[in-house]
């Protein structure tokens, strides 16, 4: 049907239909921040979701990257995404130090590579503290393969990045429409509870979820 | 002050298959101080045409009892799901006719029996003596269009003796539902079932309800089954509780 | 899928009901899942405002719907301005030429699809499937369902009738191979078949939870990663939005939703919220190169407009579903349509006519559970009743009518009422054994099937008052 002649309908029917006002106040929802400190609050939230954080000065980084790939027996497989420059040499050095493989893959190889890594890793434009939420934003830099195919995805992210609830998020969302295909809000690792109601975690995306949070 | 006065708005079930619990409801209000009268030009709220969605049947029903209670000071009922008809759906089963004004007169009178005890007259203790386990379940009408929660489990509370016992699930429907019961029979019944099942697990010898649609449903399975759980109206077992009414009947 | 839901929906309630009743594991297996669903909304929502929440829920969805045109213009105008293709369907038929089309142009083989209940209500996979394309659920409960042949039985979990060990049975025959029923090893394997799908399909099928009307955007809720992988691996992402789910810009979606996940799972919010602004951009480095949006009317907005209006306010959390005590015992698969439980028993009568879902408005004892749990404050109970009227009305059902009228003619005199009841007890007298009625007279039967009757008493109430 045209546009048009669809919502003319619509407006047809809803002609008789008084006006109803957006709330003027919205209490504290499930995920609105409280009193507690971002940075305390996050690894809470998160953990919550079957994920882990944890706070690390920038001149221990590397050290950290070396820590959370030796802590589990998978594979140490690297695709590194272009948005933890920033953290190029701390990354490198906690690779090296964890006998990390590095894959740094071209544009089209990424999907490739992303498919049999072990780890993604990438940095996260926002960390939402009331619920552990990572707000990555895919683009030039960031693939959206690199937090959705491997298995395990590790995060660095700085703590400034934190705010307090998804209240914060919005606008942020509301100012990436044309500068992103596809944001995503990320909260733990994937799950599922189809069956019998049993949580299972790692279903379709990653199952691990580590993020370093950097002073 | 409390009314001291109220008309009791018996309903059919009461009347005409369990008349004890219209008793028993009588005592405990005369035993209070309260005057009680029967309207006798009373028959039915209309529910189980309005239900099926035959409001005009409804209205013909509900009408009398508007007639009914024309003149009552404050109106007093043994059933959640009665009371719950004519406060919720009068206004809007009458709604444009002539009778508005009085079907809306009517809601603001008409209060369910433990509820009237406890919030109206003021009474939240009644001494009694009642040996037993007792579970109690929470009829849909009274607990989510009036609100009841605490009413009738409070008066239970104090009488010595008595041991109540939540089932896992007090608030879930027990499948009476009106002529839903007997239109969905076998739904209507795996619901049953279900309560039934909850209760027995308290290890209660009693399950207690505000309403006579749910016990009647109840009792109905309940003694097909052979269990050993009794069903009772909280009037009953008050009544009986404080020496009002004969043991059983 | 085998069950073609029309004329599923053309049996009676009652017929379904009673084959769902005789598992007689399901009230066990969905009160289990139901009951825990439900116990995790209230524990999440104890220490909240919820009155106020529901409020505000209440009148987002109410002002954009009250505005709906205004907003689905926006929202076609923005979304097209990034490059993202509208389709305004205002027929199943409308919605499902437009994919099979699309498939066809892009010579599509294989299609992943993420839940949609959208795209069940149009019975778009069957179309597919006939033009000789592969589609392949990827939700796991949907993907297990499929592999059943079954429609989903509950919104928020597709496979809640089953149980693990079924579970484990059906995936070992179609894969032709043993597997335990843990569901760990399940899912694993689910995961590594699934994997293959998203990766070579050719066409991605979403749903949409909410569509943002200031930036024509689409936000995707879903735990376990397939609504972001099928809207970011295939070439071709295609999203089928029932009209009504717009809101008007990011800033409501604060609210809602973790209202919507709060209230399906009791967690504050999902694993993926997805924010889909269009086909990836010049400079992206993966991503579809087309997305399309098929907004869909199918009955819709014949309810706009109507004292059912507030049906469209509905964020599909299944909470309703949850507390149902009917739901309960028949699961969503009694109500032979895709939406079961309370949302169901209200909505199909109404997308799809009386004469073929006039029944489901009475598959409800009107309890009020599901009005009390709705987010969106949604009069859910009321609306059944006011159905009901309606369909009685409009079907005019013949020895009901007469029996109400024959019931209130006497009923609405006290003397009438008398008369019944002495007849009553007079014509009982054969029946009544030991105090109650075991074996009563159809209609009567059908109560004393399953339970026994009271007699009407050897003296009424008004009979002894009068003696008082
Ligand atoms: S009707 Fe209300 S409770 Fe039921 S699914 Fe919709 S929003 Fe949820």
């Amino acid at each position: 049907m045209e546009r048009a002649a669809f919502l003319e309908r619509v407006r047809e029917r809803l002609s008789g239909v008084g006006g109803f006002d957006l709330p003027s106040v919205v209490p504290l929802t499930p995920a609105s921040g409280n009193g507690l400190p971002p940075v305390e609050r996050f690894p809470i939230e998160l953990a919550k979701s079957g994920g882990l954080a944890r706070v690390v000065p920038r001149a221990r980084l590397a050290e950290a990257v070396a820590e959370v790939l030796g802590e589990l027996p998978s594979g140490r497989r690297v695709v590194v995404a272009a948005d933890v420059e920033p953290y190029r040499a701390e990354v490198d050095a906690g690779l090296e130090a964890a006998a990390a493989e590095v894959v740094r893959p071209p544009r089209e190889e990424w999907r490739a590579e992303a498919a049999t890594a072990d780890w993604g890793l990438t940095s996260a434009r926002l960390g939402v503290a009331s619920t552990g939420s990572l707000l990555i934003v895919p683009g030039p830099e960031t693939p959206r393969v690199a937090s959705l195919l491997p298995p395990a995805h590790l995060v660095i992210l700085p703590v400034e990045h934190l705010v307090p609830g998804l209240e914060q998020v919005m606008p942020v969302l509301t100012s990436l429409a044309d500068a992103s295909s596809a944001p995503v809000l990320i909260t733990g690792a994937s799950r599922t509870s189809d069956i019998e109601m049993t949580t299972v975690m790692g279903v379709h995306g990653p199952k691990v979820l580590r993020v370093l949070l950097v002073e | 002050m409390p009314p001291r006065r109220a008309s009791l708005f018996v309903t059919c079930l009461v009347d005409l298959l369990y008349p004890e619990v219209g008793e028993a409801s009588v005592a405990l209000l005369e035993d209070l101080g309260v005057e009680v009268d029967f309207p006798e030009a009373q028959t039915c709220c209309g529910q189980p045409a309005f239900n099926s969605g035959f409001e005009e049947d409804a209205r013909r029903v509900a009408s009398g009892l508007l007639d009914a209670m024309e003149s009552a000071e404050a109106v007093v009922s043994p059933s959640g799901s009665c009371t719950a008809m004519v406060r919720s759906h009068y206004v809007h089963l009458f709604h444009g006719t002539k009778d508005e004004r009085r079907a809306e007169a009517l809601a603001a009178k008409t209060f369910e029996l433990t509820e009237f005890v406890v919030d109206v007259l003021g009474v939240d203790h009644l001494p009694g003596r009642w040996e037993g386990r007792v579970t109690y379940h929470d009829s849909c009408h009274g607990l989510r269009e009036l609100g009841l929660t605490g009413q009738g489990r409070g008066l239970l509370a104090g009488i010595e003796g008595l041991e109540l016992v939540e089932m896992a699930r007090p608030e879930m429907c027990c499948g009476f539902g009106g002529t839903f019961s007997v239109r969905l029979p076998e739904v209507a019944t795996a619901m049953a079932d279900d309560k039934i099942a909850q209760s027995e697990e308290t290890g209660a010898d009693v399950i207690v309800s505000g309403d006579s649609g749910c016990l009647m449903h109840l009792a109905g399975r309940l003694s097909r089954t052979r269990s050993r759980l009794r069903p009772m109206h909280v009037a009953t077992l008050l009544a009986r509780a404080r020496g009002l009414a004969p043991a059983s009947r | 899928m085998a069950m073609t839901p029309d004329a599923a929906v053309r049996k009676r309630f009652e017929d379904r009901a009673d084959v769902q009743l005789r598992k007689r594991h399901l009230p066990l297996i969905i009160g289990r899942a139901t009951d825990t669903r439900e116990a995790r909304r209230r524990d999440i929502f104890a220490e909240l405002d919820l009155p106020g929440l529901r409020n505000a829920a209440e009148a987002v969805r109410a002002h954009t719907v009250a505005n709906l045109h205004t907003y689905l213009d926006r929202f076609a105008e923005r979304a097209e301005a990034r490059g993202t293709k509208v389709f305004f369907a205002a027929t199943a038929e409308e919605a499902v030429s437009y994919v099979r089309t699309l498939a066809a142009k892009r010579g599509a083989r294989l299609i992943a699809k993420a839940k949609s209940m959208a795209s069940e209500e149009i019975h778009l996979s069957p179309a597919l499937e006939a033009d000789g394309i592969e589609v392949v659920e990827t939700d796991l409960g949907e993907y297990i369902v499929q592999l059943a042949k079954e429609p989903p039985s509950h919104i928020i979990a597709p496979a809640v009738h089953k149980s693990r060990t079924e579970i484990a049975r059906l995936l070992a025959a179609h894969h032709g191979r043993s597997l335990p029923d843990d569901p760990e090893v399940l899912t694993a394997f689910a995961r590594e078949v699934l994997r293959r799908t998203f990766l070579e399909a050719d066409i991605g099928i979403s749903g949409v939870n909410f569509g943002v009307a200031e930036t024509g955007s689409l936000a995707l809720v879903t735990n376990e990663g397939n609504g972001r992988m099928v809207t970011s691996l295939p070439p071709v992402h295609v999203a089928i939005m029932g009209m009504e789910r717009i809101v008007p810009s990011f800033e409501e979606l604060s609210l809602l939703l973790p209202m919507l996940v709060a209230s399906a799972t009791g967690r504050p919010v999902s694993t993926y919220f997805s924010f889909i602004n269009g086909p990836r951009l010049p400079d992206e480095v993966d991503g579809p190169e087309e997305v399309h949006v098929v907004v869909l009317d199918n009955g819709r907005s014949k309810i706009l407009g109507t004292e059912y209006q507030s049906i469209l306010h509905c964020i599909r959390c299944g909470a309703c579903q949850n507390v149902c005590p009917v739901y309960r015992q028949v699961g969503g698969h009694g109500y032979g349509a895709v939406y079961g439980g309370p949302i169901g028993a209200v909505l199909t009568p109404l997308l799809v006519g009386f004469e073929k879902a006039g029944d489901l408005p009475h598959a409800s004892s009107l309890c009020g559970a599901c009005t009390e749990v709705c987010p969106v404050k949604i009069p859910l109970h009321e609306q059944l009743l006011a159905l009901r009227r309606d369909v009685a009305r409009e079907q005019k059902p013949v020895v009901e009518g007469l029996a109400f009228r024959a019931w209130s003619t006497a009923w609405r005199r006290p003397w009438g009422y008398r008369l019944l009841a002495r007849l009553a007890r007079a014509g009982q007298g054969m029946f009544v054994r030991g105090g109650r009625i075991r074996k009563a007279p159809p209609p009567l039967s059908r109560w004393t099937n399953r339970r026994d009757l009271p007699p009407v008493a050897r003296r009424t109430f008004r009979e002894r008052w009068k003696d008082r």
